[in-house]
């Protein structure tokens, strides 16, 4: 067996490293393969002899080892043209005084070869993944005539052209040393929400890894939270996997289910609980996780403006709302609401859902916190001893606010369906003694778990480890199931091995494309059938895999990546980041906040149950609305209270997602709209690109001083457009930003924008502008129109974000021509969503490594 | 309807009011009433949420001989063989002693006290029993009756009085102009050791009072129907130092108990929170509402009251923290009226908070805890404060 000796290093010019330690031909196994970090191993082959000795490599942590013959290329200095050019056209700025845009060229042309670069200095050596990444850069802002900037002396189209080809003939070139840079075996950890849908599909346990001290959480890379080479492994990680694979175990094992229970709560003998906006009554209770059936006898009463109160099953300890509903039903014909599905354990308030006020002595807001007569109807509680307490009826009797009567809640559960029990039969042998079933059933366990098939030997070191427990006086169960919780934290199960150590394969075999297939689509390992289609070596072919694919398609799981990749592609945790400031929007609250992220999820999953081609996603004449949110839009209350899909007037300017609430408010600071954010956040989600950070230094926008006239957030930014070097940047970042000026922090609708301070009236939105390539709009209707009609480029920067998601990776300067590829396979179909996952699925890189 | 017996000094009020009686009652009464007849302004009723008009109720006048100043309620006796009249403040009812702003609490008992009263409030007239002109808009001793009209007295001599039992009196003539309720004629009120006399804002002798003087005075019960002086101000600085500690007093009284005013109108949101339009009571220091209105940060805090002005338990915090919106201060209110109307807005409407409801206002004043009695603490308190106990 081959020692695997990882080294932490920072990288080093190889040919320096060579010549330290004279070594030649030895390969690098990276266990992590992202080109950001670096972590090295150095693998000790029979076959090949160090010269230098192994201690006094474990001790010297600053050297990395790489070779290959095929090296020798994508490290030779550009030629003498080249270097003319960088000469005359780029050295003047991006030279040792200046470093303008933070790098320099002036190294190259003084050709000097072994001299150390220093960080700023752009070396040549293409085999390195970050130094390819910046010529590309170099390249597609040459192409883009960006460079050299407008007012310098330009090249001439030929010089340009010959430049650009040399620099990308030699990216191109430096590809495979690149590819062989990359170790033999990746893992790709799996999330947490994937641990969690793991073990769920695996035992029909649910596990909540949410839990404060459950799980860590996460890494987010631009929204996404599945990047391998964020996702590292840590003690506490490891720590914490068996504790929760020893609760999983646990849970799956329980002899008999859980018994299920009905426990119910009242409100007192002839009372009801008045629950006015944002109060709860703590009434239910779940003793562990798992799924239950929630009823709860309520009325609810609108205010007087109609608004409809919304109640939440509200998760004290998470602080966050797990199901809820709509509720309009009178006092006399109280409704009876019924919530079915998975909840975490913990204690749970009924609450009218809204923002809780705290009072201004720092308790709470005075609620009545009452049970009232139910005999007595609600417009009758005025007046007398009610005074001090918050008003529940207007004059005319009216509710002042959404409020809610809540007579019982009923907890069943914690049930089990048939297909939970399934997924645990034959997980225990029925004979504790016969070592032969003991092993089969741990096989079988382990084949599911560990996503492949595993050989004897492998379930050896685990009966092993049973028979040895039991001689120290472990009862078998005991035993067992200490081997199943060793199963889980195996690092074949958090983790999505690609790659074999003993061969150089770029191919996923079987199980690693199931098991990156069903990841992709279920958040999930694959099921019995894809199981079947691995094994039978199906799913390398065209068929078999189109047809495994249409099939997860026509899933239910489907609904995980439905709700999962929107909320990651288009960064939707930043939605609420920044609370919005009550005194500025008394209006926003919780469930205003959940219902902006359901519109557009169940945006993205409307268009793939339709079919709809992307340009749908910029531009289209409807959108998801609920009461909520056609409150806060200002239109008509659709016919069902829940989400539907409504169609929507032009005049209206939404449609599409780059209108929606959710989207025009996670860039907002809470106390108001930040434009350049929201330009930043649609270059990087719908354009793939990310704009440079600010350079240091840069001054925050000041508030408007008490004597001086209110001016407009973009007015303010007039720097942009004057100086030279913010206008560099900026004149491609702040028009996809003002494009949407006229719509305010929370994604309301405005003519004038809201300026504190300052004196005189509030200053009229201008939402105009125009495009690098000088196509210019009026405001965001046009915006969207011109933006939608490029789909050849949306649908490219939407396959580079689908990419990311299905491969767990960043795409690189290596990808961009199989995306190109892709995106035209996709185009006869029109770009329509289901057409471009399955354009990935069915390419060449998604069955890469 | 009893009338006292002519008295001298109070024969031309009271005859007066006996002409005007006649003259009312012997003329044919109109078929509609005029609300601006003598009569219907005699007798308005008081609707929560608008002041009376101007002249509204009748003057009434006598001794305080009970005094309930956690309710605002008391009685006075208008003479020596008449019952007693009980009365209560309308919630923006004005007392006033030496000249400042008070409260009925200011009122020392068996103070001569000159007054407006009308007939109950609507929905106040379980209130007092006998259903009268007993709810008081303004209440006041003889130094604030007289010194606002213009009015103060010459001093004529110190006499021995005669009779079976001889008393000293003060001689005096009106001086100013004549005004309905007053005495109008020379006239004399009983002086002796127990009167204050105050002079360069000290206690002098009687013998610093000298015939031609300009003194003011205010008056007492006095055996065998007469007047007795409780003090005599010789100079104005003694008049003022006196007023400037009943000043002193009805700051320290407001700032604690808070300023009150009542709702005019309610707009809700439908959060909980909303807008108030308050018009304040008048008859307050002016720097309580400047106070308010000049209030940097934070604004005022509001809380619920009953038509006595009590408060409730705790009555900052069952208060709701309130951002001024706008401040009209109107010339010429009607009475009582401060002519101040805010609009407010809120987070949080409390029940109380309805057109007609008094609340007050708390201004950038140190939080007092009231003594417990003062605050309504329950229902049954509430029960019972609305009616008048008698002793």
């Amino acid at each position: 067996m081959n020692d695997v000796i990882s080294v932490s290093t920072t990288l080093r010019r190889p040919d320096q490293a060579q010549r330290s330690f004279g070594i030649s031909n030895v390969t690098v196994k990276s266990s992590m393969p992202e080109p950001r970090r670096c972590v090295v191993g150095l693998r000790r082959d029979d076959a090949r002899q160090h010269s230098a000795p192994l201690s006094g490599l474990l001790f010297s942590v600053c050297v990395v080892i790489v070779a290959c013959s095929t090296d020798a290329n994508a490290q030779q200095p550009l030629d003498q043209t080249s270097l003319d050019f960088l000469q005359s056209h780029c050295v003047r700025c991006h030279n040792g005084e200046k470093q303008e845009g933070g790098f320099r060229l002036d190294n190259l042309v003084g050709a000097v070869l072994g001299r150390r670069p220093s960080k700023q200095q752009l070396s040549t050596d293409f085999s390195d993944p970050q130094v390819a990444e910046k010529w590309s850069e170099v390249v597609f802002r040459i192409n883009a005539g960006e460079m050299p900037p407008p007012k310098e002396p330009q090249p001439t189209a030929e010089q340009l052209g010959r430049f650009a080809d040399v620099v990308t003939n030699r990216i191109r070139g430096g590809a495979a040393a690149r590819m062989a840079r990359r170790g033999r075996v990746q893992h790709y950890r799996l999330s947490r929400s994937e641990y969690a849908h793991t073990v769920y599909d695996l035992l029909g346990v649910v596990f909540d890894v949410d839990a404060p001290g459950a799980l860590n959480e996460d890494p987010l890379w631009h929204g996404f939270d599945r990047i391998g080479a964020l996702l590292s492994t840590a003690p506490s990680h490891i720590d914490r996997y068996f504790s929760a694979a020893d609760t999983v175990v646990e849970l799956a094992s329980l002899d008999q289910d859980r018994p299920s229970t009905i426990v119910r709560k009242s409100a007192d003998e002839g009372k009801r609980r008045l629950l006015q906006l944002g109060e709860g009554w703590n009434a239910v209770s779940v003793p562990g996780p798992g799924r239950y059936r929630i009823k709860i006898q309520v009325s609810g009463l609108p205010a007087f403006t109609g608004r409809v109160p919304r109640l939440s099953l509200w998760h004290d300890q998470q602080k966050k709302s797990f199901a809820g509903a709509d509720v309009v039903s009178s006092e006399d014909k109280p409704d009876t609401i019924v919530f079915e599905g998975l909840f975490p354990a913990g204690s749970y308030a009924i609450r009218n859902h809204a923002r809780s006020q705290t009072h201004p002595n720092g308790g709470f807001r005075l609620f009545r916190n009452e049970q009232i007569d139910a005999s007595q109807p609600l417009a009758s509680y005025r007046g007398g001893f009610q005074a001090i307490q918050t008003k529940v009826v207007d004059d005319e009797g009216r509710p002042v606010m959404p409020t809610l009567l809540v007579d019982w809640v009923e907890v069943e559960g914690p049930l089990t369906t048939e297909a939970d029990r399934a997924k645990r039969k034959g997980l225990f042998p029925a004979n504790e003694n016969d070592m032969g079933e003991v092993k089969a059933c741990l096989k079988r366990f382990a084949q599911r778990a560990w996503r492949r098939p595993v050989s004897d030997a492998e379930i050896d070191r685990f009966v092993r480890f049973i028979t040895v427990e039991r001689q120290a006086g472990e009862t078998f169960p005991a035993a067992y199931k200490s081997a199943l919780s060793s199963m889980l934290v195996s690092r074949s199960f958090f983790n999505l091995e690609e790659g074999s150590p003993d061969e150089d394969r770029i191919m996923l075999n079987d199980f690693e494309l199931a098991g990156r297939l069903s990841y992709f689509l279920w958040s999930s390992m694959p099921d019995d059938q894809l199981f079947e289609a691995a094994r039978s070596g199906k799913l390398h072919t065209a068929e078999g895999l189109a047809a495994e694919l249409d099939r997860m398609l026509a899933d239910p799981k489907i609904r995980r990546f439905l709700d999962s990749f929107p909320r990651q592609w288009l960064q939707l945790h930043r939605v609420g980041m920044f609370q919005p400031d009550p005194n500025l929007y008394p209006e926003y609250d919780p469930w205003l906040e959940e219902s902006m992220v359901m519109e557009t999820t169940g945006y993205f999953a409307e268009m793939f149950k339709h079919n709809l081609p992307l340009r749908e996603a910029v531009d289209s004449n409807w959108t998801m609305l609920n009461s909520r949110l056609a409150v806060h839009y200002g239109l008509q209350t659709p016919v069902e209270a829940k989400l539907s899909r409504v169609e929507l007037d032009p005049t209206t300017q939404r449609g599409g997602i780059l209108t929606q609430a959710s989207i025009l408010s996670l860039t907002s600071d809470g106390t108001r709209h930040r434009p350049v954010h929201r330009g930043a956040w649609l270059s990087e989600a719908i354009l793939a690109r990310t704009p440079p950070p600010p350079p240091p230094n840069v001054d925050p926008l000041e508030p408007v001083a008490g004597d001086q006239p209110k001016t407009t957030i973009r007015a303010q930014l007039e720097a942009h457009r004057t100086n030279r070097t913010c206008a560099s940047c900026h004149s491609k970042i702040d028009p996809l930003g003002l494009a949407f000026d006229n719509f305010d922090a929370i994604g309301r609708r405005r003519d004038t924008e809201r300026v504190e301070g300052g004196i005189g009236d509030n200053p009229p939105v201008d939402a105009s502008g125009s495009f690098p390539d000088g196509k210019t709009f009026a405001g965001p209707s046009e915006f969207k129109k011109l933006l939608a009609e490029n789909d050849d480029r949306l649908a490219q920067a939407f396959l580079e974000q689908l990419a990311v998601y299905a491969l767990r990776r960043v795409m690189t300067v290596d990808d961009v021509q199989q995306l190109h590829t892709i995106a035209a396979s996709a185009k006869a179909d029109d770009y329509r969503l289901p057409g471009l996952i399955r354009a990935l699925v069915m390419s060449e890189p998604f069955q890469k490594r | 309807m009893t009338w006292p017996r002519v008295k001298e000094g109070r024969a031309e009020q009271h005859g007066f009011a006996l002409l005007l009686f006649a003259f009312v009652f012997a003329a044919p009464l109109p078929a509609i009433a005029d609300p601006k007849s003598e009569t219907a302004l005699r007798n308005h009723i008081p609707k929560p949420g608008v002041f009376p008009p101007n002249g509204a109720g009748v003057l009434l006048e006598g001794d305080l001989v009970v005094s309930d100043p956690i309710n605002r309620r008391g009685a006075i006796r208008k003479g020596e063989y008449s019952a007693r009249h009980y009365f209560a403040m309308l919630p923006y009812g004005m007392v006033r002693y030496h000249g400042a702003p008070a409260d009925i609490r200011d009122l020392p008992p068996e103070t001569h006290l000159h007054g407006r009263f009308l007939l109950p409030m609507e929905g106040e007239e379980e209130t007092i029993p006998r259903r009268t002109h007993n709810h008081a808009i303004l209440l006041e001793d003889d130094v604030s009756f007289y010194s606002r009209q213009g009015r103060s007295w010459k001093v004529v001599g110190i006499e021995q009085g005669g009779g079976p039992a001889p008393r000293l009196k003060l001689s005096v003539e009106p001086v100013g102009p004549e005004i309905e309720g007053g005495i109008n004629k020379p006239t004399v009120f009983d002086i002796d050791d127990a009167t204050r006399i105050w002079q360069d804002q000290r206690l002098v002798k009687r013998d610093q009072i000298k015939p031609g003087q300009l003194v003011q005075v205010n008056l007492t019960w006095g055996p065998f129907d007469a007047l007795a002086t409780t003090d005599v101000w010789i100079d104005q600085s003694s008049l003022a130092a006196c007023q400037e500690i009943q000043r002193q007093r009805h700051l320290r009284l407001i700032r604690s108990r808070m300023l009150p005013g009542w709702v005019d109108a309610v707009k809700h949101n439908d959060t909980g929170g909303g807008e108030l339009t308050i018009t304040f009571f008048g008859g307050m220091d002016p720097s309580l509402y400047t106070d308010i209105r000049d209030m940097k940060g934070r604004g005022p805090k509001i809380c619920n009251a009953e038509n006595t002005l009590r408060t409730w338990n705790y009555h900052q915090e069952y208060a709701s923290p309130a951002d001024i919106l706008e401040w009209k201060a109107t010339e010429d209110p009607p009475p009582a009226s401060s002519g101040i109307q805010v609009r407010v807005s809120v987070k949080q409407m409390l029940d109380g908070f309805r057109p007609g409801r008094v609340v007050r206002a708390k201004g950038p004043w140190t939080y007092v805890l009231l003594p417990f009695d003062e605050n309504i603490r329950n229902a049954e308190e509430l029960e019972r404060s609305r009616k008048m106990m008698l002793p």
